[in-house]
């Protein structure tokens, strides 16, 4: 027995025969126009949810990124500051090698306690140096407070001996100061002390002592100097891992989210004929009717 | 059989024949209409009569004698069909709304909340890494306020979509009520005609065209309690009976999914009206998900920063505006950073000891990030703003498909009814000849019994 096909019928599949295609044409276009799979969850739950997460891990590593970069400007700043304080202290060294010569002079003597004199305030003002913010390098966390004054020949520290920190991964603190309130203090005082053995002419003192705390200071500043290198290594090290890992994520987020678009071209290319193709004999179909052939 | 005879056959004939082409013209007149329902139309002869020729009683023939018009329909489709219409109705009405729930926290392809809360966090990792910079204070406001903005923003917006709905709901309830009247009073209409033995035919058609708009608003069954007089009933509501039952437009339970009638409260099983109740307890879900994310917010970070010692020397500072401890939390609606903080960023506490140097505090508001909240289900907060937006996500796309498979059904039952029940010009276009050609014949029939009629009277006179 012949199917039925009602007036509406015909007309319900007429109209359904262009939705259709109008449905995938339109949503392919989307898709190529926006250069995404999906901009909503219910789109893409599961891809969707990735990408979000991708994204925050993405951020996060970014921030961190900037913390290192922060970090690795003071370490190298607080660097340069030891690497002068090291140079004045060569210079300490071949001021007391000239203080031990017994061919010096009264009056080369003087001259070479002026020269130590101007060394201690030079470091003075070293160890007063401040970073890109104007906080006070080597003041610890009171980086608002002039770290170190000098009181009746005494270099006396203000600051404390907490470190300043930055977060370099999720939880993972890496520190960025250098604790120089004992160095400096000491250093200070060699040179203090120094002084007085050159003003008293004591070659004796200058050659077992003096020599000796001199050396030891440079040690100590080379010590601190190795701690900044090592802490720039570490963050190196991290920029590396983080940009690497970034890198990852941003391809892992565009695998999932962003357009192919060279099989996004063929799908639209597809869906516009079909949708073209479902016009077009639409349009022809739906001109037939019995009324067109009675007389 | 005498040449009289022919008349009355012919007058029956063209009166039957009038019937059938306006019958059928009416129809064709009512093709765009799916409400109704096409009549198909059967001729009877009329009863035949006995003559006596001769010695023998002959049975004459008296032609057409009348004609049974018939709605033609199905029961089972029609039923079917209703109940189709509704589910779809509910499902195209609660994935609507629901995708209106998920453009509230889904903005230009991002989730607003994770992304602001990340932005929080890490302009907490910065102030950790730079406690003594005014800008690292700044940015760490800016983050805040747009994370209590957000999220209030989100709870807000939502609050506007559920008063809409409390008003669709309303607007749905009287348009169910102003249904069921009209269902009652074509009922009585409908049972006057039937007695007078005229065709109710447009009436019956215009009661199915109500009880398909009510079918959108809410799933019902139908019982046939007397001839031509349908009976409403939902559950054990009783819409339409002998009398119609009034729902009220307040005493509905978004939660419950009912209605009520002042008295008694009724299940929603299907319809526009389902739906709009579900929408509405998905935004409430959606609302209170909002307030405990709100309030642990609150809770944690006011916990670390009230640790805090700020550059003017103040400690105990709450973050985030909050109620004093031990009473209830106002949740998102007015989720907000302490005004304090909005004047002056110098007002945050960055560590403990009031250093400059000291991002203790900082970067405990950073870690809370990874943190695991008992009373969030062991989430992270980014975890559980993704996960309730997720299901959102899911629900849509279950339902989506859901609609798809509703669709294909609801187009397939009604071309089955269409099928049966609808117009077909061309086919109406045939009727209409063939009854052109039997009124032509009838007419030229009539013509030569009045030519024969006349010619015997002529020979009798002559």
């Amino acid at each position: 027995m012949v199917e039925r096909v009602s007036t509406s019928e015909l007309y319900q599949q007429y109209s359904q025969g262009i939705q259709e295609p109008q449905a995938r044409y339109l949503k392919s276009y989307q898709k190529l126009t926006s250069g995404k799979n999906f901009t909503l969850s219910s789109q893409n739950p599961t891809g969707f949810d990735l990408c979000v997460n991708y994204t925050n891990i993405k951020e996060n590593l970014e921030q961190y990124q900037e913390n290192i970069t922060y970090g690795k400007q003071l370490l190298s700043v607080s660097n340069n500051a030891l690497n002068e304080v090291y140079g004045l202290f060569q210079k300490a060294y071949t001021l007391t090698l000239q203080g031990i010569n017994a061919t010096t002079s009264p009056s080369g003597l003087q001259a070479i306690v002026q020269e130590v004199n101007s060394l201690q305030q030079r470091l003075v003002n070293v160890a007063n140096a401040q970073g890109p913010d104007e906080q006070y390098l080597f003041a610890g966390q009171k980086t608002s407070t002039l770290p170190f004054t000098v009181s009746s020949n005494t270099l006396n520290y203000n600051g404390d001996t907490n470190n300043l920190s930055i977060e370099q991964g999720p939880g993972a603190l890496a520190t960025i100061s250098i604790q120089a309130g004992t160095l400096f203090t000491q250093a200070y005082q060699t040179l203090e002390t120094l002084k007085n053995d050159l003003t008293s002419g004591n070659g004796l003192t200058l050659s077992a002592t003096d020599l000796k705390n001199v050396q030891t200071t440079m040690q100590d500043i080379a010590q601190q100097q190795a701690f900044a290198g090592s802490q720039i290594q570490i963050l190196e090290e991290a920029t590396n891992s983080n940009d690497r890992r970034i890198e990852h994520l941003k391809n892992q987020i565009a695998e999932i989210q962003d357009t192919d678009w060279s099989k996004a071209m063929m799908e639209y290319n597809e869906a516009r004929n079909v949708y073209l193709a479902a016009l077009e004999s639409t349009s022809k179909i739906a001109q037939f009717s019995l009324l067109d052939f009675l007389y | 059989m005498s040449l009289l005879q022919g008349y009355s056959i012919g007058a029956n004939a063209l009166r039957n024949l009038e019937i059938a082409t306006s019958t059928t013209a009416e129809d064709i007149s009512e093709a765009n209409n799916p409400n109704h329902a096409r009549k198909s139309i059967l001729f009877r002869d009329a009863p035949a009569s006995l003559e006596i020729n001769g010695k023998k009683i002959v049975q004459l023939a008296n032609g057409l004698g009348s004609l049974i018009v018939k709605r033609i329909h199905d029961q089972v489709i029609d039923t079917n069909l209703t109940q189709a219409q509704s589910k779809q109705s509910y499902l195209d009405n609660f994935t609507q709304n629901l995708g209106q729930i998920e453009s509230v926290l889904i903005q230009n392809g991002s989730n607003e909340i994770t992304q602001a809360l990340d932005q929080f966090f890490n302009a907490a990792s910065y102030l950790s890494s730079n406690p003594g910079q005014y800008a690292s204070r700044v940015g760490l406001q800016n983050a805040g306020i747009n994370l209590a903005k957000t999220v209030q923003g989100a709870f807000l917006q939502l609050q506007d979509q559920l008063t809409t709905l409390n008003q669709q709901i309303v607007l749905t309830i009287d348009q169910i009520n102003d249904y069921a009247s009209e269902i009652k009073t074509l009922n009585e209409a409908i049972l006057k005609t039937n007695a007078t033995g005229a065709d109710a035919s447009a009436l019956i058609d215009q009661r199915n065209g109500v009880l398909q708009d009510l079918s959108k608003l809410m799933g019902f069954q139908t019982i046939e309690n007397a001839p031509d007089a349908t009976w409403v009933l939902s559950g054990q509501l009783g819409l339409v009976t002998g009398t119609t039952t009034v729902l009220s437009t307040s005493g509905y339970s978004a939660t419950n999914q009912t209605v009520s009638d002042g008295t008694n409260n009724y299940t929603v099983t299907s319809g526009k009206l389902l739906g709009l109740l579900q929408s509405a307890s998905s935004i409430q879900n959606m609302q209170a998900n909002l307030n405990t994310l709100a309030n642990h917010l609150k809770t944690e970070v006011n916990t670390i920063h009230e640790t805090g010692t700020n550059s003017l020397g103040k400690t105990n500072i709450q973050f985030f505006n909050d109620v004093a401890t031990g009473q209830l939390q106002t949740g998102a609606s007015d989720f907000s950073v302490n005004t304090a903080i909005v004047t002056d960023p110098d007002v945050i506490a960055s560590g403990v000891s009031g250093n400059p140097g000291d991002g203790g505090v900082a970067l405990s508001l950073s870690t809370l990030r990874s943190q695991s909240i008992a009373s969030l289900s062991n989430s992270t907060f980014d975890q559980y703003t993704r996960n309730f937006t997720s299901s959102l996500g899911e629900q849509i796309g279950s339902q989506k498909t859901s609609l798809a498979t509703q669709e294909a059904i609801l187009t397939q039952l009604q071309n089955q009814k269409d099928s049966i029940s609808g117009v077909s010009i061309d086919e109406s276009m045939l009727n209409l000849i063939r009854y052109q050609r039997s009124l032509q014949a009838i007419a030229e029939v009539l013509k030569r019994t009045d030519q024969i009629t006349d010619n015997m009277i002529r020979m009798a006179s002559t």
